[in-house]
């Protein structure tokens, strides 16, 4: 046993330095090479080739360090060599000799899986760290005095010295090694594309982080953050509001950004509540049963779970309403425009979004009415006042939402023009109802022509195609749907149509005998749809002028 | 009604560019590990593994010259940035791989010339053989992304600088110095000052160039003083870090792998994270690197990209030629 009290000691003790010691950008694994010089002529040593439990132990950790050596120096290959030789040394002794190196062993299972998952063998990998977890969870019930150890580094010389054959489970580097261990199983699954899985590891490490103490709090905000999206995302509603208040709780100082964007993302979590609310309402869905299911609680912060209400009627969509809008107030006072474009911008977007989920659980239609005002009060100035070039995306967006709120107030109108019954009030209605289908007109109009000034190619046509014929429709049909009590006010409008189904015939055809006539789905059919309404426009025109002399 | 969805990374040209075996390699073999089958393709041999076929838009040989490079490349690019849109040209290669000559060159000789001194004399030319009744104005930045934090490469008091945005000017970096340039002359000495700035940097830290990328932007706008109308062109010249992989600026997705190996260190969890979700959210801060945020506006939309690979040909270099 002196031999492992001296010269094994001393040699793993020099491979540690040499392992960590920076090399010359020329030769950078110069010093690892010598350390595996070191290991190798140990490992021959004829006391450590004998074959009691102390030289397979020492063996084992030796193919360890080697392991370690040739990963570093990126030779997979042999690197896998080694750890399995340790493996196998390691299980060739009797249990409770094995429980000496309990670190070692959760090492080496680690490293393993690592190496099978980066090779592309997620499930293998996945076993192996099962194993490292298995041996955790024994590891954690191990209470005798003859394995507890005090919680110092493994190699290092320290204060407390200790002689590396003689093992013992270091708790604190078992606690680590664990969270690392969830941490490569959220990697694997993230690969085998099982994502809830590694969401559920992925939580796990946050939480051990939390426990630990050993994290950045920025980076474990902007976690909570990214936590909390995907939980939303899946309707964990309540878990990704949670997450979210976690991640204020921690926060110390200043941090303004940060604090915003967590209030932004709770105001949006609520928003997603609502348009929740909306889907299962209209569509006649059941409650999703995740709403307020808990999946991760952390005791040991002050955040408070709270369980959402889920909005069947106007009054609770209202409060719903009153804590999304307090959230994004306070995230809006440090996004302003100046500064923060795209994410003021969106969250005025957002609040749009707030009452529209409002709008479909509010009965008056006077009160509809003035949201919609509102709405457009919020997004539609920065359609005229932000660069299209430079925020293409947003713009189209707003655009398409400030569209589709003129089409909602015209259909309102609309639904109250066909109330009357007096015909002459009836159509008189409806003529002040087209200036809200006008305008809706006039932002698609834009549209089309921002779209058009695109380059087509190979992965540009099929989008710009697509939109462009959506939104050419869209007029057409509009047009085509208007009334006046002026005939010949109204006839004007049906030419309109006539000659934008005229257009869209064109562009069809021309797409047909142009580069890319795949990308538009159902060419065809719409081809046909539009030959038959510029057959059928002048028929129904000349029968509403047919009308006029009645 | 629908509109069209945001694009993230059509219209990028990735072109990979062997340069020829150096001396010291034909020392040691003349046997280069890559042969080219067409115009499009590069099989690498490796020792112990069976050739491995990549596919670019376009393989440059050894014997390429730049003007071909050049052509194919990054003409377009500039011509496009003269309209009034944005481009950027991503360059990406180990150290002693071509990329400075691919990019710089020798500025003096016309044969030799890489493609920035041909950009900003293309540039130029343009400018000198337009109408007169446009003017135009060129001004140029300079900047250095490092470990997340931005500084001015032509004004090194200037450090971690923040990423702002404006409803005109769309995203830019706040403080960052904007130079006037009126002729090339001016434009090759801001770009040495600001390569100069750069070593300097890094002789206070270990190999920081390739652990850095920098930003290199021209832009030029054009006034028609009859019509009054404008127009604004972007370019933007990076030189990508080298031992990072392309995908992690977000910049390219979609024709580079994401990182296929588990990343054993912690800090990486964030990542982990993002990858729960579709991807199709809006803005949220502190996801984008500062890279792909900077470059938001060039990037997809009217936007052209061309990425260029530098590699070498040599054995010894396979293995990060096959990772690249």
């Amino acid at each position: 046993m002196e031999f492992f009290y001296s010269s094994f000691q001393e040699t793993l003790e020099q491979v540690d330095e040499l392992m960590g010691r920076p090399a010359d950008q020329t030769k950078p694994y110069e010093h690892k090479y010598t350390a595996r010089e070191l290991l190798q002529n140990l490992l021959n040593h004829e006391r450590i080739q004998a074959q009691d439990e102390p030289a397979r132990a020492a063996q084992a950790l030796i193919e360890y360090i080697l392991g370690v050596n040739h990963f570093e120096t990126e030779e997979i290959t042999e690197s896998e060599r080694h750890y399995s030789k340790c493996l196998n040394s390691l299980l060739s002794l009797p249990l409770d000799y094995q429980a000496k190196y309990l670190n070692t062993f959760q090492d080496v299972l680690n490293a393993l899986g690592i190496l099978r998952c980066n090779r592309g063998e997620n499930q293998k990998g996945l076993e192996f760290f099962f194993k490292s977890q298995a041996l955790y969870e024994a590891i954690k019930t191990i209470q005798t005095k003859d394995f507890s150890h005090t919680f110092h580094d493994y190699l290092t010389g320290s204060d407390n010295f200790r002689f590396i054959i003689q093992g013992g489970v270091n708790r604190r580097k078992a606690e680590q090694n664990y969270t690392l261990t969830l941490f490569y199983m959220a990697q694997a699954y993230s690969k085998t594309g099982e994502k809830h899985k590694s969401a559920n590891y992925c939580a796990e490490t946050m939480k051990r982080q939390m426990i630990s103490g050993d994290y950045d709090m920025k980076d474990w905000a902007v976690n909570c953050i990214n936590m909390a999206e995907y939980y939303v995302e899946n309707n964990y509603i309540a878990q990704g509001i949670y997450m979210l208040e976690c991640g204020l709780s921690i926060i110390i100082g200043k941090r303004r950004k940060l604090k915003s964007t967590l209030n932004m993302q709770i105001g949006r979590a609520y928003r997603s509540l609502l348009e929740l609310a909306v889907e299962v309402a209209s569509q006649k869905k059941n409650i999703p049963p995740e709403l307020n299911e808990q999946v991760l609680i952390l005791p040991m912060l002050t955040a408070v779970w709270k369980n959402v209400e889920f909005p069947t009627e106007i009054e609770a969509a209202k409060e719903l309403f009153k804590v999304a809008h307090g959230h994004f107030k306070t995230a809006l006072e440090y996004f302003v425009i100046d500064g923060y474009v795209t994410e003021h911008i969106e969250m005025k977007k957002d609040i749009s979004g707030l009452y529209k989920g409002l709008c479909y659980f509010e009965k008056s239609d006077a009160r509809v009415f003035a949201m919609l005002n509102r709405r457009l009060e919020l997004i539609e100035n920065f359609t005229k006042e932000i660069n299209k070039q430079s925020y293409s995306a947003l713009w189209q967006h707003l655009m398409n939402e400030v569209a589709s709120i003129y089409m909602d107030m015209y259909e309102l109108k609309v639904f109250a023009a066909e109330e009357q019954k007096k015909p002459k009030k009836r159509l008189e209605k409806h003529a002040a109802a087209n200036r809200y289908a006008l305008t809706c007109i006039e932002k698609q109009s834009e549209m089309i022509e921002f779209v058009q000034k695109f380059d087509m190619n190979d992965d540009s046509a099929k989008d710009i195609m697509q939109s462009s014929l959506n939104l050419m429709f869209g007029i057409a049909r509009l047009y085509s749907k208007l009334e006046d009590p002026d005939r010949l006010v109204r006839v004007g409008y049906m030419e309109k149509s006539y000659r934008w189904y005229e257009k869209i015939k064109v562009y069809l055809q021309e797409a047909k005998n142009g580069k890319y006539p795949d990308r538009i789905s159902d060419l065809n059919d719409q081809l046909r749809v539009c030959e038959e309404m510029v057959a059928l426009m002048p028929i129904r025109i000349s029968q509403v002028n047919a009308e006029a002399y009645d | 009604m629908s509109y069209q969805e945001e694009e993230s990374t059509s219209n990028i040209t990735v072109i990979c560019r062997f340069r020829p075996l150096n001396n010291k390699e034909k020392e040691i073999s003349h046997l280069s590990c890559v042969s080219f089958p067409g115009p499009t393709s590069v099989i690498v041999s490796s020792q112990d593994q069976t050739p491995l076929t990549f596919s670019f838009d376009k393989v440059f040989s050894p014997n390429s010259k730049q003007e071909e490079i050049y052509e194919y490349s990054a003409k377009h690019i500039i011509e496009s940035v003269m309209q009034g849109f944005n481009g950027t040209i991503f360059a990406y290669g180990q150290t002693s791989s071509g990329k400075t000559y691919t990019m710089t060159g020798d500025q003096a000789d016309p044969v030799n010339m890489g493609i920035t001194p041909r950009m900003i004399t293309t540039v130029f030319d343009i400018i000198d053989n337009a109408s007169e009744n446009v003017e135009f104005t060129v001004k140029v930045s300079f900047c250095e992304i490092y470990m997340e934090k931005i500084s001015d490469l032509l004004d090194t008091s200037k450090e971690n600088l923040k990423i702002r945005e404006n409803k005109n000017k769309g995203v830019y970096i706040a403080d960052l110095s904007e130079t006037y340039v009126t002729g090339d002359f001016d434009v090759h000495e801001l770009l040495r000052i600001g390569s100069l700035n750069r070593q300097v940097g890094e002789s206070n830290m270990n190999a920081k160039s390739s652990r850095s990328h920098s930003l290199f932007s021209l832009t030029i706008t054009q006034t028609n003083v009859e019509t009054f109308s404008a127009k604004i062109g972007k370019l933007y010249l990076v030189d990508l870090a080298g031992s990072e992989k392309v995908s992690k600026t977000g910049a390219v997705g979609k024709r580079l792998e994401e990182a296929k190996t588990i990343n054993k260190s912690l800090t990486t969890l964030g990542q982990v994270i993002t990858c729960l979700t579709d991807g199709k959210s809006t803005h949220i801060p502190y996801r984008d690197s500062k890279l792909t945020r900077v470059l938001q506006d060039s990037l997809g939309g009217n936007s052209k990209t061309t990425l260029i690979v530098t590699c070498s040909p040599s054995p010894y270099n396979e293995s990060e030629t096959i990772a690249l």
